[in-house]
Parts: structure tokens; C-alpha cells; sequence
């Protein structure tokens, strides 16, 4: 039976702003996937993401799983609806545009 | 002792950027080798917006950082209230937050690349808390987040560069000036197309490439060309205005124009200025967490 784990962003990362951020939220979350772990990522209390934070946290997952296994892999909880709405954006969009 | 008097007129943006550039460091140093002292007669009685006082930041800052000392005459009672006077004497620390004496006002700011989250951050919940309670200002926050990453990521700016930011409670607009004396973005675009062997544009073509999503110099290997089109997005969508000259290029959107304005300008910004006038009347509410749902790709 698959892992799950539930990654808190603010725990992990002192900004939503640079790629520094936004690589050290994908270092955990890639360990969790190779580990074969569902993530459940909270978002609690976390602020606006920059698409330099995004680029380097969920566009390096997409260069390194794709979409589908992200799908199936990742979800967002204790998030605002912007906050999943832009995340979701950026993933279609990075998906259509490869 | 060799000084360089400077008494800035404080005039619309594309005069004021004539009289920032005739008066850089390097121009004036070739005419006065000696040159050891800048004074600058800040007396106005004219209107003084956050790209004046960014601009002006900026060209002071290189005079400073090539060891001239900068003498403030005849303040005008803004910039002594938001302290712009005291920030090249000595031991005054530009990198950190100073408290201005204006309550609608957040302090001009050298951008220091480890307080970028902090400002964007301290700009937010000190507009939010103290005027729009119950409004969200994630707008200003990202907005000042891509910026500062571009000036770090891209501009190569000796100087880095400066921010200020001021709320006009009658104009319902919160005004924020980001300034850098970097390479500017048509040149970054350029260098990055002509090593990938592509061809130059004018710069306000490559202004305007730079506008769309996913175009970029690649300044970094994470880069995605995301940054500017999410400002623009965020003036769109709050009605309000964006104005950016770099190089020999100006970019205007707002709310009365259909498209986005491209023009060449006569005059070379060596770097990049940012004006955004964000229009607090449409800023959307504050968001709640939603804790118990499973947000599912």
C-alpha cells in the first residue's frame, strides 16, 4: 500500500518568492515521490508564490515526473482557492506548452 | 574639494529620466576627474512621485558607492519626512526597513536580495492592516516578488536598486517605483538571443517579447519567461497601471488602453524603471483557508 505524507510548505520554507524556496520544496517533495509517497502539500498560512518559486518547485517536478504522475501524486490542502487555482494554471500550462 | 550641483526639476517621467541620465557618475567624473563632492538642491514645490524618488536613489547610490560624498539642500518637506535626506550619511544602513514619517508611505528601500520576501511581505500586511482591512494585497506582494527576482536574476546592476511605494487614499491607488541602473530587459533579451544566434530587435520589440509568457533571457536555469506576463496579469485584472522604460523602450498598459503601448523612446534608461499604479477599488477580498477539502490536480 502507498505512503502517504503531508509536507507543511511553511515548515520547509522561509519564502514563496525564490528559486532557492522553490528548489528546496521540490528536493522534499522528489524524496517523498522516489520513496514511492503520496504528498499532501499544506499550504497553511503560506502567502502569494512568484513564478520564480513556482518554476523551480512544481515546473522542476513536471521536468522530472510529468503531469500524470503528478496528478496522481501530489494534492494541496488547508489552501485559498487562488492559491490552488494558480498552481493548477501554472501546471496545465507548463503541460500544454512542452 | 571638486563638486557636481544638481538641481533636479521635478518634471513628468521622460524629462526627469533626461536630467537622471545627464547627470550620471560616469559623465560627470570624466568632466571633473576630482570630483569629490554631489549636492543636490532638493527644494520643490512641484509634485514628487515614487519614480522621482527612486530614480534619484538610484544616481545618488553610484555616486556614493565611488566614495563622493552626496549634501542635500533645501529639502522639501516630503522627502524629509520620508527621510530620503538622511539615507547617504554615514552609518545609515540603506539595506534595512526605515520607518518614514508618513503614514501612507513605506520606506524607500536599497533592495538587498535576502530581505526581497520581507519587504513584499512587510508592504502587503502594513497596507492591508493599516487602510484595507479585509481586502487582499497578495497583488502588491507578487507583483514586488517578480520584480525584485528580475532585477537579481537578470540586471547586473552595481547598484542593485531601489524601491519606494505610497498609497493615495484620494486617488484610491497605491503607487509603488522600482528602479535598477542594470542592463536593462531589450538588452538582456538581446545578449540572450544573439548567443543563441538569433536576431537583435529594437528594443521595443524586444520589450514587447519579453511581455509575453515564456519568452526569456535565461538569466538563470529555472528561468520560464513568467514574471513580467504575471504583472501584467495583475494590472489587468485590478484595472490598474504599468508603465516600464528600459533602454530605449517604454511599455504603458492601463485600463484605457485595448492593447498594451510599445514605443521607442529617444533617450537610453540604462536599466530598467518600474512604475505600477495599482488600483485599490477593485482589490478582491481576503481568502480563507480551506482546510478540510483535498484540492486534486
Amino acid at each position: 500500500m502507498r505512503n502517504e505524507e503531508v509536507v507543511f510548505l511553511t515548515e520547509i520554507v522561509s519564502d514563496v518568492m525564490t528559486n532557492a524556496s522553490g528548489f528546496q520544496l521540490f528536493t522534499i517533495i522528489d524524496k517523498n515521490f522516489e520513496a514511492g509517497n503520496r504528498v499532501k502539500l499544506s499550504l497553511s498560512g503560506s502567502g502569494p508564490m512568484t513564478s520564480s518559486f513556482m518554476n523551480s518547485s512544481f515546473g522542476e517536478l513536471l521536468d522530472s515526473y510529468g503531469y500524470d504522475f503528478i496528478k496522481d501524486h501530489l494534492s494541496l490542502i488547508d489552501y485559498k482557492p487562488s492559491q490552488a487555482i494558480r498552481i493548477k494554471e501554472y501546471l496545465d500550462d507548463f503541460c500544454h506548452h512542452r | 574639494m571638486c563638486v557636481h550641483e544638481f538641481t533636479p526639476w521635478w518634471s513628468p517621467p521622460i524629462d526627469w529620466i533626461d536630467q537622471i541620465i545627464s547627470n550620471r557618475y560616469e559623465l560627470i567624473v570624466e568632466r571633473k576627474p576630482d570630483l569629490s563632492v554631489l549636492q543636490i538642491d532638493v527644494s520643490s514645490r512641484n509634485w514628487i512621485s515614487p519614480y522621482h524618488i527612486t530614480t534619484l536613489a538610484c544616481l545618488v547610490e553610484e555616486y556614493s558607492i565611488n566614495n563622493v560624498e552626496i549634501v542635500f539642500v533645501n529639502p522639501s518637506p516630503y522627502l524629509d519626512k520620508i527621510r530620503f535626506i538622511e539615507y547617504w550619511n554615514k552609518g545609515f544602513n540603506r539595506n534595512k526597513f526605515t520607518q518614514t514619517q508618513i503614514s501612507t508611505s513605506l520606506c524607500l528601500w536599497h533592495i538587498s536580495e535576502d530581505m526581497i520576501f520581507s519587504y513584499a511581505q512587510t508592504a502587503q500586511q502594513y497596507f492591508q492592516n493599516n487602510y484595507f482591512q479585509g481586502s487582499s494585497l497578495d497583488s502588491l506582494n507578487i507583483s514586488l516578488g517578480e520584480v525584485f527576482n528580475n532585477i537579481f536574476d537578470h540586471s547586473e546592476s552595481e547598484i542593485d536598486g531601489y524601491v519606494f511605494t505610497q498609497y493615495y487614499p484620494q486617488k484610491e491607488q497605491i503607487t509603488t517605483s522600482i528602479c535598477d541602473f542594470g542592463l536593462g530587459i531589450p538588452k538582456s533579451i538581446n545578449n540572450f538571443w544573439r548567443e543563441e544566434g538569433k536576431n537583435e530587435l529594437p528594443d521595443e520589440d524586444a520589450l514587447k517579447a519579453a511581455m509575453r509568457k515564456r519568452v526569456t533571457s535565461k538569466s538563470t536555469p529555472r528561468n520560464k519567461g513568467l514574471g513580467l506576463d504575471t504583472l501584467s496579469s495583475i494590472t489587468n485584472s485590478l484595472k490598474s497601471n504599468l508603465v516600464i522604460l528600459s533602454n530605449n523602450a517604454l511599455y504603458n498598459q492601463s485600463p484605457e488602453l485595448s492593447v498594451p503601448k510599445y514605443r521607442k523612446l529617444n533617450l537610453f534608461f540604462p536599466g530598467t524603471l518600474i512604475n505600477l499604479k495599482l488600483n485599490t477599488r477593485f482589490l478582491p477580498e481576503i481568502e480563507l483557508e480551506i482546510g478540510e477539502d483535498e484540492f486534486i490536480f
